[in-house]
């Protein structure tokens, strides 16, 4: 346990050293903070969409992907409304939650049958949802420049939200200072869907669901139908993850379609992870703080990995290695204890 | 096999596979003329360094062992893009005009198998389809005529015997009798014994029949004295499944279904279960980097950050198309599951183009149909296996 907090206590020094590197090599910092506070909000409320599950025993849900599409669905039916700015991402979220909750439905239900193996089930279930999604997308007809592809039929790749909902959010209640801007309004409503969600674990739902992971066999001696809040728990999961995926595009300025989002599910998982979750144990603070160190260290990388070598690949390199290592390491952790 | 389900990691073999050929052509040795024996080699070596290292990884991670695999496929492929685009840029410069790229990155996007090496071994033996037709026409014919005069030997022998049962039993001779034994069947002995001749016989006109079709037919025979056979890679391929065959009967291989049928009981059994596993995992990883020395030979060129990523996907799709589950694979689920896939693989864009009008429909089609017969296998097995656990649980309350 000592050498986990020393774990933990080593990234923000980590992050302090790069800050200043950057200062040393005459980068402008204040701009890279900027872009770590707006990256932080833009996953922080996709990395929430993993905790849920967590809680109720059903482990890390790599298969958030299916809120992500889900997620998407609504989006396509926003765009089409013809609203644009803060009353269209409103309509988007409101749209996707109907479908998240029927998918998260059915695949709460799926993982209900498969108790024991939900981590590599979840992540083949995202999968080949994202790839039997591809196909619809591309037999998909909208009458809508801005979502079909300029030569005919099919979703584009990315859809530009330049003029419809990017930044909205960002620029909420912004405050500026020199170089450095923080997104206030931003990081207050994700904190505050955060902390919302730690009251609604604090609840008679969220105590039962909380029971149900520490200690199924006795929550079914208390009479709780554990099935049932597990399935709530994956439903609520979907959900956060559609809404997550609303704001990643207010922040990304794209809705990206077909198989981009099919790994983001990882990044969520490695976000919450290097915050100090465990596949057992989880809590608020864990999404915060690992969705900020996370960003903080691949934004903080980037120009740093630059000065070192001319090599455009290196962060994606060192997100690959960051994102599966820290996932990796997690596995071994629990393997460990499983053998013990 | 060995009880560790899926190996996602042959992407590691993939890997060694790409890297040893850089490592050739890089150093020279293709020019020479023995680009090939290092090529293997240092496959071999590479493979079985990586999977090692994969083995230790799945020993701390029991059964999770499918997951951890998919993750060190990612992991891996951040190292190998690590070692390739940084440590070969910075550290050891390429010269070689057949690897660097034109405008500073260290590498290629796509490296091409140098021209000597090439399809060598598609066309090592090159056997045109004409004489493999007849040859085959002939081993079948043998084969057919030779299972007839055993069933018309058969029956006379049941005549003799005055057929007083209508169970088969001792005096049979001792193939048919293993046989019978392994259906373990009540048969009327008399209806079988002739099914089996006239069944015989319809198999022999039916072969014959298209023989004499195909040798009369000119375009058939104009395709088939045109192309040449890789002969080569069919008894490469032979070679791999005999070997697997072999294993899987030799002490080894019971060690390994052992350990695949419970890990405890083979423990108790005096067996190393982590050494086993251990072996398993090493030769997976070997046979898939070999196994990627063929393909790319016979693809011609690769693209340096991408071939290799596809590779477990489907590999284990078609595996499971072949009629594989999580636990149980044999050699048969693997050649039929191939060339299954295969034939879904690459009619796929054109069937949906034909169709639908589009074919890239055919594209996602084929990717969602190898990450769907994944899922569907695991969801499979993952609810027998809580329906067991279930099973047990009522049975110990």
């Amino acid at each position: 346990m000592k050498k986990f907090i020393l774990v933990r206590s080593i990234l923000p020094v980590f992050i302090i050293v790069m800050f200043l590197i950057l200062k040393v090599y005459n980068l402008s910092a204040m701009h890279y903070l900027t872009l770590t506070l707006q990256r932080t909000g833009m996953l922080m409320i996709a990395m929430l969409a993993i905790v849920p599950t967590i809680y109720s025993g059903v482990g890390i849900n790599f298969g958030i992907t299916i809120g992500f599409i889900s997620g998407l669905i609504g989006g396509i039916f926003g765009i089409l409304t013809g609203l644009t700015g803060i009353a269209l991402m409103i309509a988007c979220i409101v749209f996707s939650i109907p479908f998240s909750v029927i998918t998260g439905y059915g695949y709460g239900k799926l993982l209900n049958r498969v108790k024991g193996s939900e981590t590599l089930i979840s992540t083949y279930a995202g999968f080949a949802f994202v790839s039997v999604m591809s196909m619809l997308w591309i037999i998909l007809n909208v009458n809508n420049e801005k979502l079909r592809f300029s030569n005919g039929n099919g979703i584009r790749i990315s859809v530009n939200l330049e003029g419809l909902f990017k930044d909205v959010l960002t620029n909420w209640l912004s405050v500026s200072a020199g170089e450095l801007k923080i997104p206030v309004g931003f990081l207050l409503i994700c904190l505050a869907i955060c902390f919302l969600f730690s009251i609604f674990m604090k609840t008679k739902i969220g105590i039962t669901v909380k029971m149900c992971g520490y200690n199924p066999n006795y929550a079914k001696a208390k009479g709780i139908n554990v099935d049932r809040y597990r399935t709530l728990t994956v439903i609520v999961s979907t959900m956060l993850a559609a809404v997550g995926i609303c704001f990643y595009a207010q922040s990304f300025g794209y809705y990206q379609f077909y198989a981009v989002y099919m790994n983001l599910g990882f990044t969520c998982a490695a976000g919450i992870l290097i915050g100090g979750a465990t596949d057992k144990r989880v809590n608020i603070y864990n999404v915060i703080y690992g969705c900020a160190i996370y960003e903080a260290i691949l934004t903080l990388s980037t120009p740093i990995a630059n000065l070192l070598l001319p090599n455009g690949a290196l962060p994606e390199i060192i997100r690959t290695l960051i994102t599966n290592g820290v996932i990796l390491y997690a596995l071994v952790k629990g393997g460990k204890k499983n053998n013990e | 096999m060995a009880g560790i389900g899926l190996n996602f990691g042959i992407v590691l073999g993939a890997m060694s596979a790409q890297i040893s050929l850089i490592v050739v052509i890089a150093s020279g040795l293709d020019k020479i003329g023995v680009g090939y024996h290092f090529w293997v080699m240092f496959t071999v070596v590479f493979s079985i360094v990586s999977g090692y290292l994969l083995a230790l990884l799945y020993n701390k991670t029991k059964k999770q062992e499918m997951i951890a695999g998919l993750l060190v496929g990612f992991f891996a492929n951040g190292i190998y893009m690590f070692i390739l685009m940084v440590i070969l840029g910075t550290i050891i410069k390429l010269s070689d005009p057949a690897l660097v790229a034109m405008y500073g990155a260290p590498i290629k996007m796509t490296v091409e198998v140098p021209r000597n090496m090439y399809a060598a071994v598609d066309n090592a033996f090159p056997v045109s389809y004409y004489y493999v037709f007849i040859i085959a026409y002939i081993a079948l014919m043998v084969f057919l005529v030779f299972t007839l005069i055993k069933n018309i030997r058969g029956r006379k022998n049941e005549i003799l015997r005055g057929n007083q049962s209508g169970i088969e039993d001792f005096p049979m001779p001792p193939h048919t009798h293993k046989r019978k034994c392994s259906t373990g069947k009540v048969l009327n002995p008399k209806t079988t014994s002739l099914v089996k001749i006239i069944s015989t016989t319809v198999k022999i006109a039916l072969v014959s029949i298209a023989f004499v079709f195909g040798m009369l037919n000119n375009t058939v025979l104009v395709i088939l004295v045109k192309t040449n056979m890789p002969f080569l890679t069919c008894i490469i391929g032979v070679v791999f499944i005999l070997f697997v065959w072999r294993i899987m009967r030799s002490k080894l291989g019971h060690d390994f279904l052992a350990v695949q049928n419970d890990i405890g009981i083979a423990e108790a059994a005096g067996i190393n279960v982590d050494r086993i596993r251990m072996i398993a995992i090493a030769l997976s990883t070997t046979m898939a980097g070999l196994g990627q020395i063929i393909f790319l030979q016979n693809l011609g060129s690769f693209i340096v950050y991408q071939t290799h990523v596809t590779i477990p996907t489907f590999t284990i799709a078609a595996l499971l198309l072949g009629g594989a589950t999580v636990k149980y694979a044999s050699i048969k689920n693997a050649v039929i599951g191939n060339v299954l896939f295969q034939a879904i693989y690459s009619s796929a864009p054109n069937a949906a183009k034909t169709l639908l009008g589009n074919p890239q429909i055919g594209e996602y089609f084929r990717t969602s149909l190898s990450y769907g017969a994944i899922a569907v296998a695991i969801v499979l097995y993952a609810m027998n296996e809580t329906k067991n656990a279930n099973l047990i649980l009522k049975k110990t309350t």
